[in-house]
């Protein structure tokens, strides 16, 4: 026993060797993030309003779904700051909560699919074969599918809710990270770390946790920043369509449909659920690609 | 060249199979009767309708049914309307969606590549930091935000244009827009990021140093180069648009195909959707298969791979 274990610190050693390039380079990469003047504009908006969405109780100043007939579609005040909506429920707070809501579910279907997505396609790129054929056939009918059209059915098949989006969403969209994982992995698995690792009688499981996965993850990073933009904006389409959240649910698509036909009148209930969505959304977007330029060495030098 | 074609059809086909299949199976999976609704048919009713729609057969018999139907391309008849079967559905709608989407194709190219070609010429200019905005925002604000500003400022407020009605040319103009927003971005970025790649090549330099005028490097030696990578995605941007025209007709009223898909969403309408299932996917192979096979009139360097492979 003790011979295999100091087999493998061996193999460890000679594998971190290897990847102490990419692995020196890390806190370069935040360095380079923080230099990169809209890559730190996205950092904010990202981390402000995930810290608003964790303090949601504490922040909102009334309960997101109290209706009060007295104060419907009243402007801002300092009672309301940004106003009440149809049903006199205060904006501000249907903001924050909503804030919960979108961040919670895009980052909740954002895990599964890079859960998914990374674990299948490591797999496949690690070890080819049959496994990988059949895998990849599955990828490739997913990536033919028009994602948005069968998200919809299966979202209209399990009836409208959010957690229907979701797997519907989730069902199609991890085939793009498989694809990209395998390609990182078959590229890495010749590298001179891996055969070393191997040579040396590091489990599979091992190789791939620790050895792959830190290597062929940057890109991954990137793809997932920008993602979370497009989760937030698919679900909040849907729930805009009636497909998602439901009713009183405090959600942003769903409060800008229930805002459709005051728009003349009381154009706060399209105008803060709009700028909220769009804020966010540049903001993970600006994130991604700040993320980019920093993991690129030939733009950072 | 031809059994490279040959090939692909075949994959295509295979790859449609399995998206009927998986898609056959979702829909039957659910539990529940289309037929039984708030309105409460006696049983006989119900029988004859399930009789009707041959969905009292075992589910095997179902399937091949339908396959069969398939080849005939005939994708069968609407639970919800008795006279427009889901070929006619799609008949009435697509040319709808698909003069919407061409229309804002052609816009997001022409103010795409314009931007982004303008853009690179001149980088850290002004233009260049409006493109760069644009390219952003664009890709951020969603349909659903951008939609009604739109409707209340041009058509509200201004009284330029009709609100919510589809037939005149005036009443395209503002779906047209807020559905080229997001493609016109991602083609503007794209442009701009290619093209100033490829202003940093060596034969550019070649071409100044030789004393080319600079329009004349630009168009000629450049963009050819450059676009490349535009071309590469008009497959997926195409199909984005066709397909994500859905919740832009459902705010402007628009009789299309996403709107049917829509309306059969909310009234568990299951041929339809199965139908429209199988009618985007395949445009979309078929886009995807003409934009690899003009990849190889484009540049020649893959032509010659193909031709090796």
């Amino acid at each position: 026993m003790i011979g295999t274990k100091s087999r493998d610190t061996l193999a460890e050693a000679v594998a971190d060797a290897d990847a102490l390039a990419p692995a020196s380079s890390r806190p370069g990469v935040l360095r380079a993030l923080l230099g990169h003047r809209t890559g730190v504009v996205g950092l904010v908006i990202v981390v402000v309003v995930a810290l608003v969405a964790l303090a949601a109780p504490l922040l909102a100043p009334d309960d997101p779904t109290r209706v009060d007939a007295l104060r419907r579609l009243a402007p801002p005040s300092p009672d309301a700051p940004l106003g009440t909506d149809n049903l006199g429920r205060d904006i501000l707070s249907r903001l924050i909560w909503g804030a919960r809501l979108s961040l919670g579910t895009a980052g909740l279907a954002a895990l599964l699919i890079l859960t998914i997505g990374v674990g299948l396609g490591m797999i496949a790129g690690f070890y080819g074969g049959l496994l990988d054929d059949l895998l990849m056939r599955v990828v490739d009918v997913l990536l033919a599918f028009p994602a948005l059209i069968l998200a919809l059915a299966i979202a209209g098949v399990l009836g409208p809710s959010i957690a229907s989006v979701m797997i519907g969403i989730v069902t199609v969209a991890w085939a793009d990270y498989a694809r990209v994982m395998r390609g990182q992995v078959l590229a890495a698995r010749e590298r001179q770390y891996v055969e070393a690792a191997r040579a040396t009688g590091v489990r599979d499981a091992r190789i791939l946790a620790r050895h792959l996965l830190p290597n062929v993850l940057p890109p991954i990073l990137v793809l997932a920043s920008l993602e979370m933009g497009g989760l937030i904006l698919t679900i909040s389409g849907l729930s805009f369509l009636g497909l998602g959240a439901q009713p009183p649910t405090p959600e942003w698509g769903a409060m800008l449909n229930d805002g459709r036909a005051f728009i003349g009148s009381a154009p706060q209930l399209m105008l803060f659920p709009g700028l909220a969505i769009s804020i966010v959304v540049v903001g993970f977007n600006l994130l991604g690609d700040g993320l980019r330029d920093a993991f690129d060495p030939h733009l950072r030098d | 060249m031809t059994r490279y074609i040959l090939r692909r059809v075949a994959a295509m086909v295979v790859t449609l199979w399995f998206i009927v299949s998986a898609t056959f199976v979702i829909m039957h999976a659910i539990p529940g009767d289309p037929f039984v609704t708030e309105a409460r048919l006696p049983e006989t009713v119900l029988a004859n309708l399930r009789a009707y729609y041959g969905t009292d057969r075992p589910l095997g018999e179902q399937y091949v049914r339908y396959l069969g139907g398939l080849l005939r391309l005939d994708l069968g008849p609407s639970f919800k309307s008795d006279t427009l079967g889901v070929n006619e559905q799609i008949a009435l709608g697509f040319p709808v969606s698909a003069q919407l989407g061409l229309q804002a194709l052609v816009l997001a190219l022409a103010l795409g590549l314009g931007l982004g070609m303008f853009a690179a010429s001149r980088a850290g200019g002004l233009v260049d930091g409006f493109t760069m905005l644009v390219g952003t925002l664009g890709i951020s604000v969603p349909s659903f935000v951008v939609a009604p500003l739109l409707i209340d400022l041009f058509a509200v407020r201004a009284g330029w244009l009709p609100v919510a009605a589809w037939g005149s040319f005036a009443s395209t103009i503002l779906p047209t827009v807020t559905l080229a927003v997001a493609p016109l971005a991602y083609i503007a970025r794209l442009t701009r990021a290619s093209v100033l790649e490829t202003l940093g090549q060596d034969y550019i330099r070649t071409a100044h140093a030789k004393g080319q005028p600079p329009l004349r490097v630009l168009v000629h030696h450049a963009l050819p180069n450059a676009l490349i990578p535009v071309v590469t995605i008009l497959g997926p941007i195409t199909a984005g648009i066709l397909v994500g025209s859905f919740v832009i007709e459902f705010i402007f009223g628009i009789p299309g195909t996403g709107r049917m898909l829509v309306r059969a969403i909310f009234e568990r309408d299951y041929p339809v959707i199965l139908g429209s299932a199988v009618f985007y996917s395949t445009l979309l192979l078929a886009f995807n298969f003409a934009v690899d096979l003009a990849y190889g009139v484009i540049d020649p360097r893959i032509r010659v791979e193909r031709s090796m492979s």
